[in-house]
């Protein structure tokens, strides 16, 4: 309990702005334009809008490319780098009690091809920005995502784990910097 | 709690300083594909394969402007059509994005393809099927424009 505490008191530290968690408004995101067609699965997981298509570790210095991608050590290592926080199934990701809570994410990578984020959104269920396509809460089945580990994925068959991101609640303004 | 933020956003700050410098410098080396790509003076094709890295992308030569007009006039229109856009949000390949922002040869801004089905930015939007003859006609202008592989190719073609 009290390094469950620790820990959260310590990311809480680590973002500028208070952490809390999005609700699922895809509107932000869905605007058939500049917003949609320049922000990808990491920037809508990470509630950061860049217009740049963002990528994992570039942020922190590092390029990724497709020879990263045979399996998810290094997509996470940089995403790790980006000031994202690995943590486990199970459990929420920290928070002080009543706001400051972090966002859970979760990453898959399609062997040799490329990787894709999750996000847990305030209502319990994951949802997802496939490239510049829309946003959206289901998944490649049309089901709502309750669990990204048995959603349907389609290529992206290699489940890499979780992470916990500072949020916002109000979408486009996350506090992690990714660019 | 200030004493503990601060160190680590500014050592954050000074990561961020060198990472742009490394991945300026480490750009200028390779990974043309993963770089967002400005966009051109002509129709610019994204064929829409990934999540996370930047989408292949490619200019159609001005010669097949006429090709990809014809194309549009023989589709034919889809009243019936259901959904704000053809291009579906799934993991995959989601179709091709035809980007036109100087209106090159009279052509829409905007033009989506996936499947069959064909998506026009117009006043009011809108929506065409042709079975598919335009998307196999932007699948060999990527393949002789090099922009898609073998196991692209693969991707495109499962159902």
């Amino acid at each position: 309990m009290l390094r469950s505490m620790l820990v959260g008191l310590a990311l809480v530290a680590g973002a500028s702005g208070c952490c809390s968690t999005p609700s699922y408004t895809p509107a932000f995101w869905n605007d058939g334009g500049q917003v949609q067609l320049n922000n990808n699965c990491y920037n809508y997981s990470n509630n950061v809008r860049t217009d740049t298509f963002a990528q994992p570790g570039l942020a922190s210095g590092h390029v990724l490319t497709w020879t990263d991608l045979a399996d998810c050590t290094v997509t996470a290592s940089y995403a790790t780098a980006d000031g994202l926080d690995p943590w486990p199934a199970t459990g929420c990701c920290p928070g002080d009690g009543t706001f400051n809570h972090h966002t859970k994410l979760a990453l898959v990578v399609a062997p040799n091809w490329d990787y894709h984020w999750y996000r847990l959104d305030a209502n319990g269920l994951w949802t997802h920005k496939p490239g510049g396509t829309q946003a959206t809460n289901l998944d490649n089945s049309n089901h709502p995502i309750t669990n990204p580990e048995t959603a349907d994925r389609g290529p992206y068959t290699i489940f890499c784990g979780y992470f916990c991101s500072c949020s916002s609640s109000t979408e486009g303004a996350g506090h992690e910097h990714i660019q | 709690m200030n004493t503990s933020s601060e160190p680590k956003s500014r050592a954050r700050r000074l990561a961020s300083l060198v990472g742009v410098l490394s991945a300026f410098l480490a750009s200028c080396a390779s990974t043309r594909a993963m770089q967002p790509t400005a966009a051109p003076d002509g129709v610019e094709v994204r064929v829409l394969l990934f999540s996370g890295r930047p989408d292949p992308t490619f200019v159609l030569p001005e010669a097949r402007l006429a090709e990809l007009t014809r194309a549009l006039n023989s589709a034919r229109e889809n009243r019936e059509f259901q959904g704000e856009t053809v291009l579906p949000s799934r993991l995959g390949y989601k179709g091709f994005l035809l980007l036109n922002p100087a209106r090159q040869a009279g052509l829409p801004t905007e033009i989506a393809v996936y499947r069959g089905d064909i998506e026009v930015a117009a006043e009011p939007r809108r929506f065409l099927a042709d079975g598919g003859a335009l998307e196999q006609w932007l699948v060999e202008r990527a393949q002789e424009a090099k922009a898609i592989d073998e196991r692209a190719l693969q991707w495109i073609r499962q159902r």
